[in-house]
């Protein structure tokens, strides 16, 4: 009871000195000897490491109070407290020009309908018919926001991978956006996929026009052909054509996977995306081994007999995790 | 017992995935995918002697570092997606069932303890979060000094701290 209620109270006390320190450390004026300090403070008790880091993600947590009505009056009461300080007449004006714009932006959109959202989970493909006789069919673990006015045919994929089928419409041109990136077609066929921040448009029919954004805001754009493909990682500062996959792209909507001398890592990476059950390299020298070879996506068994009879490696099978180690 | 990576796993694995849902947006998959990269971190850790002492904070600072990296990510994603994107067309902040309770309770949780702040310490807080004003510029228009500021922010993140008391 006594030796709970002490460290209840140490505890409290270590809460107490995060909280300190990260008042502190998010002062941009904090000198270096208070940066000493304060690493040797996190360095001599793992408890104290722990209690910063989660004062830390409670502030970052907080950011999603952001929209919350009544955490925004507060901030509007605290600017205009600090206005009132500053007799800053000029933030008046811009206030009104902002507020002025809000409105007149959610007039606009109120008039366009609300999207649709679709979703597949780990391992779940679906396609959806679309109203104008298009049609997507969703990857695993995929998310497609669609929404069709008058005059354009706006979809939005948040995440994964679908493949489109273009119904001709030459007056609503049918775009595809993924990051920073945009596909516009008026009928076609494509493929379009967003994997850890790259977008990678396989064109199999058609042409489409590809849009995209470099980090530096320079607008790439570029039109892509049946038989080509674009891959464009965030930080490019170029685009490229390339072949199209498209065996990769008839595997996958076939419920299979392709690969062709791909590393392990990029091949279990891919792998990952059909499982819950998540396999993981252990070594880094594994990771450019060369794999090839046809795999159904419900079978994670098979594949992972064919990783230890084709490479040099042990796999071990853990209640959360496969892991493939060296021998 | 000895201490290995599977053994301490297996001990806090229940606790640690209760603790991630609760600080995480994305409901027990993304808590799912983060404790098993904790597990991958014990497992590549080579010197597990010198977690002994107090291994469940080692652990769950693990944890916790990879928490906080996925919400600084989750946050510069969105950044990146006002850009391209205006989220007005196409709102993904509706409440979608696959978000745990647990997080939805974590965050009332938190913002009842920012509005039972005093007045000056919430207003610090919200300018310092949302408007991201540096401490000089807040105490420049607040006329106070920056040590004020310094200990306004500090009640405020120990206001959190112990709205969420229960389980840090």
């Amino acid at each position: 009871m006594n030796t709970h209620s002490s460290e209840q109270h140490s505890n409290r006390s270590i809460r107490a000195q995060a909280a300190d320190w990260l008042a502190q450390m998010q002062n941009p004026d904090a000198t270096p000897d208070t940066q000493d300090a304060f690493e040797q403070w996190r360095n001599a008790d793992i408890r104290h490491a722990l209690a910063f880091e989660q004062c830390r993600s409670l502030w970052l947590m907080t950011q999603e109070l952001k929209n919350d009505a009544d955490i925004q009056r507060e901030l509007d009461s605290a600017r205009a407290r600090k206005k009132s300080r500053a007799h800053n007449s000029g933030w008046y004006l811009f206030a009104a020009a902002a507020t002025f714009l809000v409105i007149s932006i959610g007039v606009f959109f109120q008039l366009s309908p609300k999207p649709i959202e679709y979703s597949t989970g780990i391992a779940e493909q679906r396609l959806i018919q679309l109203e104008d006789g298009s049609s997507a069919l969703l990857n695993t673990d995929s998310v497609l926001q669609v929404r069709f006015t008058s005059n354009k045919r706006e979809l939005l994929l948040k995440k994964g991978e679908a493949y489109f089928t273009v119904a001709k419409d030459k007056q609503r041109p049918f775009e595809v956006t993924a990051a920073k990136s945009s596909v516009r077609a008026v009928g076609t066929e494509f493929n379009v996929a967003l994997l850890n921040h790259k977008l990678t448009l396989d064109v199999t029919e058609g042409i489409v026009e590809f849009k995209t954004k470099t980090t530096a805001d320079e607008l790439l754009t570029s039109k892509v052909k049946q038989g080509e493909a674009i891959n464009f990682n965030a930080d490019d500062s170029k685009l490229l054509i390339q072949p199209a996959n498209t065996a990769r792209i008839s595997a996958w909507k076939a419920r299979k996977i392709y690969f062709s001398a791909d590393t392990l890592e990029s091949a279990i990476t891919e792998y990952n995306r059909y499982t819950r059950k998540k396999i993981v390299i252990l070594h880094d020298e594994l990771k450019h081994q060369k794999i090839s070879g046809v795999f159904n996506i419900d079978d994670v068994d098979a594949f992972i007999f064919s990783l230890e009879q084709l490479l040099d490696v042990r796999v071990e099978r853990h209640r959360d995790n496969i892991l493939v180690m060296r021998k | 017992m000895p201490l290995t990576a599977e053994n301490l796993y297996n001990t806090y694995r229940a606790s640690l995935l209760k603790y991630l849902i609760g600080m995480l947006p994305g409901g027990r998959q993304d808590a799912l995918e983060i404790l098993h990269e904790t597990y991958i971190r014990l497992l590549q850790h080579e010197d597990l002697e010198r977690i002994q002492q107090n291994p469940r904070a080692y652990i769950f600072t693990i944890a916790t570092n990879l928490v906080t990296d996925w919400l600084r990510r989750r946050h510069s994603r969105r950044q990146d997606f006002h850009d391209s994107f205006d989220e007005l067309e196409f709102p993904c902040d509706e409440m979608t069932p696959t978000r745990a309770l647990n997080w939805e309770q974590s965050l009332s949780q938190l913002k009842q303890a920012l509005m039972g702040l005093p007045g000056l310490t919430r207003q610090i807080f919200l300018l310092s979060r949302f408007d991201e004003l540096t401490y000089p510029e807040i105490a420049r228009e607040l006329n106070i000094s920056t040590r004020t500021v310094e200990r306004h922010m500090s009640s405020a993140f120990h206001a959190l701290q112990q709205s969420l008391e229960d389980f840090l």
